[in-house]
């Protein structure tokens, strides 16, 4: 028999029978209270899976059922069942958690967000876009002839198959569209409000007009409020956990025995 | 301290937080802002009523404004390619979670817009190119309930008390394969829902509550994310239902606005015939809530998605046909689950049709059968519908999708992630590469009908080797809004692509030559004298039609090899159809007879996946008239555009590993994309 030699079991069997003589002695009779709140609780969990309220006797009849699972219960607790149940373990340990976590982050403050914001810029990140409107002409002569005609400068473009107008491309999205060599390019360029160019596409020659460059910039607060917020409470329970332990972890004395 | 008191009273304020009930029906977000832009348009100063009208005199009435008011689009009316994906899954479909996806709908939309994501099994994921829009369509049926039916802390776990779920996506669980907890929270977590409802055990109120709160999330999320003119959200959901026979009969619901909306999507456990979702629809349209509804992988329907019967098993109707056209304008015809367009046993005359085809049945290893599974077919049939006078029920446009379960569409065959999360996370899982020799005969002693054995070893032979690095919805709108690219859904100015970025322009007219191709004003003139794609084109006398092709490569991937016209059309019933090579690359020519373009040579090393750099096109535009047309017969055409051919995704993850590509799968892929069809209707008098 294996478990006879676990010093386990034997603790286990140990402190359940010191547990159970003590328990037997001082108490000789174990008290179930049955009253008016326990009735109104097993009537409502009854309600809410049958839908509709229960009868006298059947409230006779599930404070019954309920006072016989509580003898399981504390028969089982006797046994001291619970020490040894992985699933009651990590449950205990989760309930534990969350108690913990419940004081730490129950709403913070807007305050506190915006700081929480500003202190982790780097994870709100937007990447850079250009906008910018393009033509598109027949050959390269085309381009830089259309260059000196002034207003009727759109009129000499061919029909391109890309939109004329772009608005906060990102670069790859630019690079899918026109190409690596015209994304290149453009990023030669500076914001201004006459046709620049030409610069090559994979489908041809192009005059652009710069518009707006925006540099990878971090996100307005008011656009990732929720993200922030998630990301906040997040870390507060990571932290709440973190302090819990932090505080108690002295209670406890750590002894590693050699087997 | 008295730990003992403070957690009763946590769990007492823990259960009267969980028991409040949402009694509002519809969610209503409207703000001041859209009713101001519901306005009429003026311009005109002297047609604003006088001020003395309000004063209380009795003035005449006033006078109704000459000028007239244009309903078609003024600013960028040639209109502008975007592209999207309106099928993603993330962390509250009950699947999605069995596969251990834990990003959320706002997960999704960064992603979309190329941000880095987690993939369940812990590496990382950014889209090759962000996307122009992007939609969350997590299944209606217990939406989120998995996910707190794996949180032990919650109440609903605590009722459904069911071991597998217990923490199936803690940090320690999170490994690559389908463990057994895996496959029943997959597989059987809904039968189990269902039982304990039945049984008395889970109250619908619960479920409720937090389906309801999970699509206030998901609406919550689309709000957030949807920024007009640069990036634009939907509020959709998956409606799953299927046939007794598990054939596949799912569909997108895809709403206009958000500003109402249903308090909870209609699903599968409220009815699982599609003609009660149509009923829900209509109903919400007439409260003023539009939506449409996009069918998908009927490849895997077994015949059903496009049966020629209705639910009850009677034969289609008007009334059917009506309803399924005024709710389904589109279809998905390329996602990850393979293809829609055709089958090689469909149409035996297409060398092209044998493309990433996808045998089973959805969720399932049982063979769907190819007829009524496909859209050419379907297309065909509607024709004879109306060769009967009567309404066609198959009058779609199409669309690609990617059905992602990671929140995450994987459209690059280079860095492909698969779809069901943790159980096709490896090259192992999906069959690319082979299992370890251990696994290997374990697996062949096992389940021999699930692998295969070659020279390298043991393959998986699953589903997920069938699956693509597809596919993409692609829209003709003149900006980047709901308003615009709803409509374009709605017009059917759609295409889908397998992929890449192809963008493809379709018209059918009377009048277009070369002259009008390579004037500056050709897409004015395409759309003034002619329709586009997903239009109907009107007899002309006896003219036959013709038609512009006009389409241009993903800058960032292969270059083009041809553009096709498929022709679908029924003589005294009988459905026929034909591709037409109508421009080919490297100035080939189309042979008269066999309307094929000659070979460009394209060729992929498949040491590296490098590719021919100088062979193909970057752009290809053509006008094309019917040589065989009859102004007597229903027809059908839309446009296919061909890439030269790249690597498969199963290639790249075998030459990442070190293995040659397996030998019973294409080693490489001609990514391709579809335009919506253009109908021709004879004259009837």
């Amino acid at each position: 028999m294996k478990f006879m030699k676990s010093h386990v079991f034997w603790f286990v069997v140990l402190g359940s029978l010191i547990f159970v003589i003590d328990e037997q002695t001082s108490d000789p009779l174990d008290i179930i209270v049955v009253d008016a709140a326990l009735e109104r609780q097993v009537a409502a969990l009854w309600a809410a899976q049958i839908q509709r309220e229960p009868t006298e006797a059947e409230i006779v009849s599930l404070v019954d059922d309920w006072v016989t699972e509580e003898i399981w219960r504390r028969e089982s607790m006797r046994l001291n069942l619970a020490e040894e149940d992985e699933i009651i373990r990590r449950r205990m340990i989760q309930k534990m958690q969350f108690i913990t976590e419940q004081e730490a982050v129950l709403a913070p403050t807007e305050e506190e967000l915006q700081a929480y914001y500003e202190a982790n810029h780097e994870r709100y990140g937007v990447p850079s876009s250009v906008s910018f409107e393009q033509l598109q002409f027949q050959s390269r002569e085309a381009a830089t002839g259309a260059l000196s005609a002034g207003e009727s400068l759109a009129d000499l473009a061919e029909s391109s198959m890309q939109s004329r107008v772009n608005v906060r491309q990102s670069p790859l999205q630019v690079a899918s569209t026109f190409g690596p060599e015209f994304t290149r390019s453009l990023n030669g360029y500076d914001v201004a409000l006459n046709w620049q160019g030409p610069i090559k596409s994979t489908f041809g020659w192009h005059l652009v007009k710069l518009l707006e460059i925006n540099s990878s910039s971090v996100a307005p607060f008011e656009d990732i409020r929720a993200t922030v917020h998630g990301d906040y409470t997040y870390e507060s329970r990571l932290q709440a956990q973190a302090d819990f332990i932090e505080q108690v972890r002295s209670n406890y004395d750590i002894v590693r025995k050699e087997e | 301290m008295n730990l003992r008191a403070f957690s009763l009273g946590s769990i007492l304020l823990l259960a009267a937080c969980g028991s409040e009930t949402e009694t509002v029906q519809t969610i209503d977000v409207a703000d001041a802002e859209n009713s101001a832009a519901a306005e009429a348009p003026s311009n005109d100063a002297a047609s604003a009523p006088s001020p003395a009208a309000s004063s209380g005199i009795q003035q005449s009435l006033l006078t109704i404004p000459n000028d007239i008011f244009s309903a078609l689009p003024g600013k960028n009316a040639t209109r502008t390619a975007l592209f999207g994906d309106l099928h993603v899954h993330t962390t509250y479909s009950f699947d999605a979670f069995a596969f251990g996806t834990l990003a959320t709908p706002y997960d999704a939309y960064r992603y979309a817009l190329g941000d880095t994501i987690q993939h369940p099994a812990g590496f990382d994921m950014t889209l090759r190119v962000p996307l122009d829009f992007y939609a969350v369509t997590d299944h209606a049926m217990y939406m989120g309930v998995s996910r707190q039916a794996a949180d032990p802390s919650t109440e609903i776990a605590r009722i459904m008390d069911l071991d597998y779920m217990e923490n199936l996506n803690a940090p320690e669980n999170l490994i690559p394969g389908g463990t057994p907890q895996r496959t029943r929270a997959f597989l059987g977590f809904l039968s189990d829902a269902g039982g304990l409802i039945a049984d008395g055990t889970l109250s619908q109120d619960l479920v409720h509550d937090i389906t309801r709160d999970a699509w206030k999330d998901t609406v919550a999320a689309a709000e957030q994310y949807n920024k007009p003119g640069e990036f634009t959200t939907f509020v959709a959901y998956e409606y799953t239902t299927s046939t007794a026979d598990r054939g596949n009969l799912h569909r997108n619901v895809i709403f206009r606005d958000a500003d109402k909306l249903p308090a909870v999507p209609f699903s599968r456990v409220h009815s699982r015939n599609p003609e009660d979702l149509w009923d829900w629809m209509d109903g919400l349209r007439n409260e003023g809530i539009e939506s449409l509804a996009i069918p998908h992988n009927s490849n895997g329907s077994n015949g059903q998605m496009f049966k020629l019967v209705d639910w009850a098993g009677n034969p289609l109707d008007d009334t059917y046909s009506s309803q399924r056209t005024r709710n389904e304008p589109l279809i998905e015809i390329t996602q990850i689950k393979g293809t829609s367009e055709t089958h090689p046993l469909l149409s035996d005359n297409d060398e092209w049709a044998d493309f990433e085809i996808m045998p089973y049945r959805i969720a399932t290893t049982l063979y769907s059968e190819p007829s009524g599974s496909y859209a050419r077919e379907a297309l065909l049939n509607g024709l004879s519908f109306e060769d009967q006078g009567m309404e066609n029920p198959f009058e779609f446009g199409f669309v690609g999708a990617s059905d992602t379960h990671m929140a995450a569409i994987g459209d690059d065959e280079s860095d492909f992630y698969g779809k069901t999360g943790l159980r096709d996370a490896t090259p192992q899982l999906t069959g690319a590469v082979p299992l370890s020799a251990e696994v290997g005969e374990r697996r062949l002693e096992n389940t021999p009908d699930q692998v295969r054995e070659f020279d390298a070893g043991v393959y998986n032979t699953g589903s997920p080797i069938t699956w693509g690095a597809s596919g993409i919805a692609g829209v003709w709108a003149e900006d980047n809004t709901r308003e615009s690219i709803y409509n374009a859904f709605r017009r059917k100015e759609t295409f889908a692509t397998t992929g890449t970025r192809i963008k493809v322009r379709f018209f059918g007219g009377y009048d277009f030559t070369d002259e009008t191709l390579a004037a500056p004003d050709m897409l004015e003139t395409a759309y003034s004298e002619g329709v586009s794609m997903g239009s109907d084109l009107l007899p002309n006398g006896d003219r036959a039609p013709r038609f512009i092709v006009w389409a241009t490569q993903d800058a960032l991937s292969a270059p083009l090899q041809r553009l096709q016209i498929i022709k679908g059309w029924t003589v005294d019933g009988e459905p026929h159809e034909q591709v037409f090579d109508v421009a080919c690359s490297n100035g080939l020519a189309v042979d008269s007879q066999s309307h094929r373009c000659g070979d460009n040579g394209a060729q992929v090393n498949l040491a590296d996946c490098s590719i021919s750099t100088d062979v193909g096109a970057a752009e290809l535009k053509t006008v094309w008239v019917d040589p065989d047309f009859d102004p007597s017969v229903r027809a059908f055409y839309y446009a296919r555009v061909l890439e030269n051919p790249t690597c498969r995704w199963s290639t790249w993850d075998a030459l990442k590993e070190g293995y040659e590509p397996r030998p019973d799968f294409p080693t490489t892929i001609q990514e391709r994309a579809y335009t919506s069809p253009i109908w021709f209707r004879p004259s009837t008098g």
